[in-house]
C-alpha cells in the first residue's frame, strides 16, 4: 500500500477522491452551515433578514405551542415502532429459519419482500382510504360482526388517531429486516447450535439465550435506524393525517416543514432542524460506544 | 425422529396472508367501475364474475341467458342491453370495465414512471461509480490527509436529512436547479455514496495483497487494478448498494414533492401524492390501477435481484 | 436454455421500453394531456405565452364531472393562436398551493397567467407580483362588436358585478378577473324529507327539528318494529301498498309522521335508511366548516351590529361589497376586544357550531384518501340525506346512472333574531326555558340573575356559569338572510413574467397579447367552450348560456355578499392552527373554553405578524371608532374595551 508514495499519485489520488468531496461539500455540508447560520435570523422568501440571536431557539422550546405535544407524539410512535420492528420481523426470520427445507425458507422470505415493490407513499394511501378510512376494511369488518359502536374515523378520531398511525403496516412483518435477521441467524455457527444442544437450550428459552446475543449487532443496527428514523419522518404524517385533528398527531418534522414552506419563517424552521439534529447526535453518541464494540468483536471473531 | 413443523407453518402462512391482504384489495379494486367502488368496495369484482358466468353460458350454449344492462343519464333511458347471443359485446363491456381504471392511470403515470427510471437509474450508477472509486482510494492509497478526509465523508451520514431540508431546498433554488432532473440526482449521489464508501472501503480492505501483487507483476496500471481486480470481487456488494438505492430513490417522497413542482418532473412518489390529493383521487379505480402500476418496475427488480440481494445482504457487511 | 433466458429478458426489457416510449405526435389524441402539454411551438411565433388554466380546465384531464376529456381550452388557445400568428400558447400545468405560488412568483418563473384565490393576490400585492388589470377593464372590449356588452368598457362583459368588482386588493387595484362563479349549497335527498312529510326548512329552528329527526331515524323503528315487507320491483307494488291497511302500521306511520311509500324509490329509499340504525342527518366536513361555515354564521351574527364597526369606507370597493371587514379592520376590531373570548358574539359562533356538529357525519376530516369520508359517496349511497356541497356536484349526480332518488339543491336557512332576550333579566330568562336544559351551577349568585342577559354574557366568567341556550337560537342573531358565500372561482391573475420582454409592463408587447387572450376568452362564445365543457362553475359571462343543474346556484348567487372571510384573510399560520383546533374542538379533543383561549392567541398572533409584513397603520380609524361610539351604545354583545 505504502510503497506508491509519489507526489503525481497523491494528485492523483486527490483528483480522483474531488468530484465525491465536491459533491458532499455542496450538497452535504453548505446546507448544514446554512441551517446553523439561518436559525439566528428570521426572514421570508424575498424578504429582508434580521439577526434575531437566540429567539427562535426560546420560542421553539419555551413558548410554542406545539412543542410538547409533538414532541410527545414523536416519542410514542418511535417507541412502538421500535418495539414491533425489532420484534416481530426478528420472531418470523426465527421461524423460517427454524424450517428444514430452503424450498419454504426461500418462499417465505420471497413473500415477506414482496409489499417492499410497491412505493411507500401506495402503502400509507392504501392504509388511509382502504383499510382505515371511514368505509374501510376495519369499519366493514366491525359493523359485519354487529360490533357498529366501535366504528369511526380511525385517523381522525382525537382518541385513536396515533394509535391508527402506528398499527399501519400491521403485522408489520417488513421483508429488509426479516432479511437481515435471516442473515444474522444463518451465520451463528453451527458450533453454537450444539453447544446448545447439549446444555439442553430448547425453543423458547435457546431463542432468547443464544439467538438473540449472536444477532445483537443486527438489532442495533436497526435499533438505530429506527430512532434516527422515528425523529426525522414526519413524511407519512404529512400523507395521512397532517398531524390532526388538532396537533394529537402532529410531530416536531411536520412543523418545520410548515413553518418554512407553508408560513415562510425560515429561520424559525431552520432552529426546529438543528433541535431535531442535537437530539439524533445525542442517540448517535449514546449508541457509538455499542457500534464500535460490535465491530471490535466482529474483528476479534 | 422426525419434526413437524405445522405451528411454524401456520404462524408464518397468517404472517403472508395479513401482509398481502390489502394488495388484494387493491387489485380487486382496479378492476372495478367507481360506480361499483362506491357502491361495495370489499365484494369480489363484479365483472370477474360476469366473465365466468358469461363463459360458463356461453360454453353450455345457453347464449341467449346472458343478459346485461347499462343504464345511463337521460331520463330512464337504458343506453345498452346485450341480450339474445351477444357474447362478445358483452365481453369487450366488461374488459372496459375492467381497464378503464389502468388506461387512465397509464395517461398520468408515464412520464412519472420514466422520470424515476431515469432518476434512479442515474443515481445508481453515479454512486456506483463514485462510491467505489472513492473507497478505493481510500482503501488501497494513502496520501496526506486521507485519514481526516474519509472521516469528513463518513461523518456526513451523521448529518440527519431532516436539518439541512430547508436550506437544501433554498440552496438548490439559487443554482436555479428546481424542476429538474439534476435536482434529484445529484444530492441522491451526493448522500448516496457515503454509505457505498463505507461499506466498499471495508470491503477493498479485506481483499488479500496477493491478488494486487500478482496483478502488478503482470504490469497492470492503478486503473486497471481498479477495474480488472476490484470491481469484479466487488460485484455483490455493489449490486446491494445499486438495489438499495434504487429503492430508496423510489420511495423518497418528500424532496421531489418539494423542489420538483411542474407536472413534467414528478417522480412516482409525489406524482401518486399529488393524484391522490388531485380531481383524479374521486377516481378510485384509477387510483388503485395507479398504484398496481407503480409496484410493477420494483417488481421485476425484485424477481431478478433477490438472490444476490439476499446473498449481499448476508456477506456480512451489513450490521452495525 | 442460456439463449431462452436471454431472449425472454429482451423481449421483456423490448415490452417495457415500448410502453415507456413517448406515444409519438400523432398516434396521441389532440386531448390528450400529453400533447395538449407539448404543444408545439409555431416558428412564426414571437410571442410565448404560459398559461395554466387551472385544475378545473386544463385541457387533456378527464375531471369526474366532465364526460370527456377537457378541450375547451385547447380550442380557445387554437383560436386565438389563429387569430394573432404571431403568438403561441404554452398550457402549464402545476400543483396549486401557496408554497409553489411564492417560490415561482419570487424567482419570475411563474406562468404568465394562472388561476389563484384572490385573497392569495392580497398577501402579496405589495411584492410586485402581479399585474393590476384595471386600465384593460376599463377600456373597451377589442373584439367586440359596437352597441355588445363589453364595448364600451370590459368589465361590462360580466354578470357578476359586486362579486367580480368586489375582488379588488385592498390597495383599490384590481389584479383577478373572476371567469365563473361557484357557489355552496344544501344538496338534499328529497325522497327522505317527503317521507318525513316536510318540506325545506326555512328557518334554523326548523332545520334543527328536521336534522333531529332524521337522526332520530323513525325509518329504522319502524321496520324493527313492525315486520315491513319491501317490494323488489314495481310488479311488488301493489301487494306492498296492502300492508297499509293494517290498523297497526297504520298507527305506527301516523304516529312516527312518516308517510307510507308509494313509488319504488320511495321503497328503496325508506329501506336502505332503515337497514341502519344510524343515517347522518347532514354530510359535511372540517374544510367547509372552517371556510364557509365560519363565514356564513359570522355573518348571522355580526351584520347587525356592521353599522357601529365598519371603520373603513373605500370608495371603490365600497359600493360592491358593502361593509366588508378587510383585515386591518379585523385586525383594528381585535384590538378593541372583538373576536377574543370576551367577545360574546365570537364565542356564540362557536358554541352553535358545536350545536350543529351533532348532526353531521361523525368523521369531518378531510377527503376518503386521507382516512376521511369522501361526502359524496355518503350522499348517492343515501348514508346522508342533507349535503353541503357546491355547485361542482351537481353534474356528477346527474351523470350518476345508479342514482335513485330525488335531489334538489337549497341555501342554508337563517337564525331568527331573538326578540328581547338579550334584554330580559337572567331569572326572567331562565324561567322561560324548558326544565330539560340544564341549570346553572348552585354558585350562582342572585346579583347575576338580577343581570341582563346580554350584560351577563359579556361580563360573567363563563367557564364557571354557562349560561344555558337552546341549540336552536342564537342570541345574537342578526335575522338576516344567509349571504352568499361562494363567489369567483375561477381567478385568472397576470403574473410578473407577463412582461419579462421588456421588464416594464408599459411597454411589453407580451403583455398586450396576454391581456388579449384573457380578452379573447371571455368573449361569451369563447368562455361557453370552456365553462360549460366542465359544468362545476357558473358563467360570468354575458351570453353564456346557463347549463342545466346551475340554475340554483345563479339563484342563490343574488344575495347579498359574506360580512369577511376569515380563512383567507392572515396567513397560512393563521388558517392551520384554525382548523386544526376547530376540528380538535368539534371533535370534544377540547372545550369550548380552550378553544377560544387557543383562538384568541392564534388571531392575535396573526394579527402582529399581518401589521408588521404590510405595515399597517390605523390611521383614522380610532376617529372613526369614537365617531361610531353612539351606534354602538344602542347595540347588545359589544365587547368591553380593556
Amino acid at each position: 500500500m505504502q510503497h506508491l508514495k509519489s507526489i503525481r499519485t497523491g494528485a492523483a489520488c486527490y483528483l480522483s477522491v474531488l468530484p465525491s468531496l465536491a459533491l458532499l461539500a455542496v450538497f452535504s455540508f453548505l446546507p448544514m452551515f446554512m441551517a446553523f447560520y439561518n436559525s439566528f435570523f428570521e426572514y421570508e422568501v424575498g424578504g429582508a433578514r434580521t439577526w434575531v440571536g437566540f429567539d427562535n431557539y426560546l420560542d421553539y422550546i419555551i413558548s410554542d405551542p406545539t412543542t410538547a405535544i409533538s414532541f410527545l407524539n414523536m416519542a410514542i410512535l418511535t417507541a412502538i415502532t421500535i418495539a414491533v420492528r425489532l420484534s416481530v420481523p426478528l420472531i418470523v426470520a426465527k421461524l423460517i429459519h427454524s424450517l428444514p427445507h430452503e424450498r419454504h425458507r426461500y418462499l417465505y422470505r420471497l413473500a415477506f419482500l414482496i409489499p417492499s415493490v410497491v412505493p411507500g407513499v401506495a402503502i400509507q394511501l392504501i392504509w388511509g382510504l382502504l383499510i382505515l378510512g371511514e368505509t374501510g376494511l376495519v369499519n366493514s369488518i366491525l359493523e359485519s360482526i354487529g360490533a357498529g359502536e366501535f366504528v369511526r374515523g380511525w385517523l381522525s378520531d382525537p382518541d385513536t388517531a396515533l394509535l391508527a398511525l402506528a398499527c399501519i403496516g400491521f403485522p408489520w412483518i417488513t421483508g429488509f429486516e426479516v432479511l437481515i435477521f435471516y442473515a444474522g441467524l444463518s451465520n451463528i455457527p453451527e458450533s453454537v447450535h450444539e453447544a446448545a444442544a447439549l446444555d439442553a437450550a430448547v425453543g423458547v428459552k435457546k431463542f432468547l439465550l443464544i439467538d438473540i446475543p449472536l444477532v445483537l449487532s443486527q438489532i442495533k443496527l436497526i435499533f438505530m435506524l429506527v430512532i434516527i428514523g422515528g425523529i426525522q419522518s414526519f413524511e407519512f404524517i404529512f400523507i395521512l393525517t397532517q398531524g390532526g385533528p388538532g396537533f394529537e398527531t402532529y410531530v416536531p418534522g411536520l412543523w418545520m416543514y410548515d413553518n418554512a414552506f407553508s408560513f415562510q419563517k425560515m429561520g424559525y424552521a431552520s432552529s426546529i432542524g438543528v433541535v431535531l439534529f442535537v437530539i439524533i447526535m445525542f442517540f448517535t453518541v449514546i449508541n457509538m460506544r455499542y457500534f464500535r464494540s460490535a465491530e471490535e468483536l466482529q474483528e476479534a471473531s | 425422529m422426525k419434526k413437524t413443523y405445522y405451528i411454524q407453518h401456520a404462524i408464518l402462512i397468517t404472517g403472508v396472508i395479513l401482509t398481502l391482504a390489502p394488495f388484494y384489495f387493491v387489485i380487486s379494486n382496479s378492476i372495478r367501475s367507481n360506480n361499483e367502488i362506491f357502491r361495495s368496495p370489499f365484494a369480489f369484482p363484479q365483472s370477474i364474475k360476469d366473465v365466468f358466468s358469461f363463459t360458463v353460458l356461453k360454453l353450455t350454449g345457453r347464449e341467449n341467458e346472458i343478459s346485461y344492462t347499462v343504464r345511463t343519464t337521460d331520463g330512464e333511458a337504458v343506453l345498452f342491453e346485450t341480450r339474445s347471443g351477444n357474447y362478445a359485446e358483452a365481453m369487450s363491456h366488461q374488459w372496459h370495465t375492467m381497464t378503464d381504471g389502468f388506461v387512465y392511470a397509464w395517461e398520468v403515470l408515464r412520464q412519472y414512471m420514466v422520470n424515476t427510471l431515469f432518476v434512479s437509474l442515474t443515481t445508481a450508477l453515479g454512486v456506483m461509480i463514485l462510491g467505489s472509486v472513492t473507497a478505493y482510494i481510500f482503501a488501497r492509497y494513502r496520501f496526506p490527509g486521507s485519514g481526516i478526509l474519509f472521516y469528513v465523508v463518513i461523518s456526513v451520514m451523521m448529518i440527519p436529512g431532516i436539518l439541512t431540508l430547508v436550506p437544501s431546498v433554498q440552496l438548490v433554488t439559487g443554482l436555479g436547479l428546481r424542476n429538474s432532473y439534476l435536482v434529484l440526482i445529484l444530492p441522491y449521489i451526493a448522500s448516496g455514496q457515503v454509505f457505498a464508501i463505507f461499506v466498499l472501503r471495508s470491503f477493498f480492505k479485506g481483499l488479500s495483497e496477493d491478488l494486487f501483487d500478482a496483478a502488478r507483476i503482470d504490469g497492470a496500471n492503478h486503473f486497471r487494478l481498479y477495474w480488472s481486480v476490484v470491481l469484479p470481487l466487488s460485484r455483490p456488494s455493489l449490486a446491494v448498494i445499486a438495489i438499495m438505492n434504487i429503492l430508496g430513490t423510489w420511495n423518497a417522497f418528500m424532496w421531489p414533492f418539494i423542489v420538483n413542482s411542474d407536472q413534467q418532473y414528478h417522480v412516482i412518489a409525489s406524482g401518486l401524492y399529488i393524484m391522490s390529493t388531485s380531481q383524479v383521487a374521486t377516481n378510485y379505480s384509477a387510483m388503485y390501477s395507479a398504484y398496481l402500476i407503480s409496484s410493477i418496475p420494483l417488481l421485476l427488480l425484485f424477481v431478478y435481484a433477490t438472490k444476490p440481494f439476499i446473498q449481499g445482504l448476508s456477506s456480512g457487511a451489513f450490521k452495525a | 436454455m442460456k439463449y431462452v433466458r436471454i431472449t425472454y429478458r429482451s423481449l421483456l426489457a423490448a415490452i417495457a421500453v415500448y410502453l415507456l416510449w413517448p406515444p409519438s405526435a400523432q398516434e396521441l389524441p389532440e386531448t390528450s394531456l400529453e400533447s395538449v402539454l407539448n404543444r408545439p411551438v409555431s416558428d412564426k411565433a414571437e410571442v410565448v405565452i404560459e398559461f395554466d388554466p387551472g385544475n378545473g380546465y386544463m385541457p387533456g384531464t378527464l375531471p369526474p364531472t366532465a364526460t370527456g376529456k377537457l378541450e375547451g381550452f385547447l380550442n380557445v388557445v387554437k383560436a386565438f393562436e389563429a387569430r394573432f400568428p404571431d403568438t403561441a400558447v404554452r398550457f402549464r400545468q402545476s400543483s396549486t398551493g401557496r408554497e409553489w405560488l411564492v417560490t415561482q412568483l419570487s424567482g419570475g418563473t411563474a406562468p404568465d397567467i394562472l388561476n389563484t384565490n384572490v385573497e392569495n393576490v392580497w398577501q402579496d400585492v405589495h411584492k410586485g407580483w402581479y399585474v393590476p388589470l384595471d386600465r384593460f377593464l376599463d377600456a373597451p372590449h377589442p373584439f367586440v362588436e359596437t352597441e355588445q356588452p363589453g364595448s364600451e368598457s370590459w368589465w361590462d362583459l360580466f354578470i357578476y358585478q359586486a362579486i367580480s368588482r368586489g375582488k379588488a386588493a385592498p390597495d383599490g387595484k384590481m389584479y383577478n378577473l373572476t371567469y365563473d362563479m361557484v357557489e355552496t349549497g344544501i344538496l338534499y335527498n328529497n325522497t327522505v324529507l317527503s317521507l318525513l312529510g316536510v318540506s325545506f326548512p326555512t328557518t334554523w329552528s326548523e332545520m334543527i327539528a328536521i336534522l333531529g329527526r332524521i337522526q332520530e331515524n323513525p325509518f329504522y323503528k319502524l321496520a324493527q318494529d313492525h315486520s315491513i315487507v319491501f317490494p323488489d320491483d314495481a310488479s311488488g307494488l301493489a301487494d306492498a301498498s296492502k300492508q297499509y291497511e293494517r290498523p297497526s302500521l297504520q298507527m305506527a306511520f301516523e304516529q312516527e309522521g312518516v308517510l307510507f311509500p308509494r313509488t319504488m324509490p320511495e321503497w328503496n329509499t325508506f329501506r336502505i335508511i332503515a337497514e341502519r340504525q344510524t343515517t347522518i342527518p347532514m354530510l359535511t366536513n372540517e374544510g367547509s366548516i372552517a371556510d364557509w361555515g365560519t363565514d356564513l354564521l359570522f355573518d348571522q351574527l355580526y351584520y347587525g351590529i356592521l353599522p357601529g364597526i365598519d371603520l373603513k369606507k373605500d370608495p371603490i370597493r365600497e359600493q360592491y361589497l358593502q361593509g366588508y371587514l378587510d383585515w386591518d379592520e379585523i385586525c383594528f376590531l381585535n384590538g378593541k376586544g372583538f373576536f377574543t373570548a370576551r367577545d360574546p358574539r365570537y364565542r356564540e359562533l362557536y358554541r352553535i357550531l358545536k350545536e350543529w356538529r351533532k348532526y353531521w357525519n361523525r368523521t369531518l376530516s378531510g377527503g376518503d384518501q386521507r382516512g376521511g369520508i369522501d361526502l359524496y359517496k355518503e350522499f348517492i349511497t343515501q348514508r346522508g340525506v342533507f349535503m353541503w356541497g357546491t355547485s361542482g356536484l351537481v353534474n356528477r349526480l346527474q351523470n350518476d346512472p345508479d342514482l335513485a332518488f330525488d335531489w334538489q339543491i337549497s341555501y342554508l336557512p337563517r337564525f331568527e333574531a331573538p326578540e328581547g332576550v338579550l334584554d330580559l333579566l337572567v331569572d326572567d330568562y331562565l324561567a322561560t326555558l324548558p326544565a330539560e336544559v340544564n341549570r346553572p351551577p348552585v354558585t350562582f349568585s342572585s346579583e347575576m340573575g338580577r343581570m341582563s342577559v346580554d350584560d351577563f354574557l359579556r361580563k360573567v366568567d363563563q367557564t364557571s356559569f354557562p349560561l344555558p341556550i337552546s341549540p336552536n337560537t342564537a342570541l345574537y342573531a342578526s335575522g338576516v338572510e344567509m349571504c352568499v358565500i361562494g363567489g369567483a372561482a375561477t381567478q385568472y391573475v397576470v403574473t410578473n413574467s407577463a412582461y419579462n420582454d421588456t421588464g416594464d409592463p408599459s411597454t411589453s408587447r407580451k403583455l398586450q397579447r396576454v391581456i388579449q387572450l384573457l380578452q379573447f376568452a371571455s368573449l361569451p362564445e369563447q368562455a361557453d367552450k370552456v365553462v360549460n365543457e366542465n359544468p362545476v362553475n357558473i358563467p360570468n359571462v354575458k351570453g353564456v348560456p346557463l347549463t342545466r343543474g346551475m340554475a340554483p346556484f345563479a339563484e342563490i348567487l343574488e344575495r347579498r355578499y359574506t360580512t369577511t372571510k376569515w380563512m383567507f384573510t392572515f396567513d397560512n399560520r393563521y388558517n392551520q392552527v384554525y382548523r386544526r383546533m376547530l376540528l380538535l374542538y368539534l371533535e370534544d379533543g377540547i372545550t369550548l373554553d380552550e378553544f377560544m383561549e387557543w383562538q384568541t392567541d392564534n388571531l392575535s398572533a396573526a394579527v402582529q405578524t399581518i401589521i408588521r409584513r404590510k405595515n399597517l397603520s390605523f390611521e383614522g380609524f380610532e376617529d372613526q371608532w369614537m365617531a361610531l361610539e353612539p351606534v354602538r351604545n344602542d347595540m347588545s354583545g359589544i365587547p368591553e374595551s380593556e
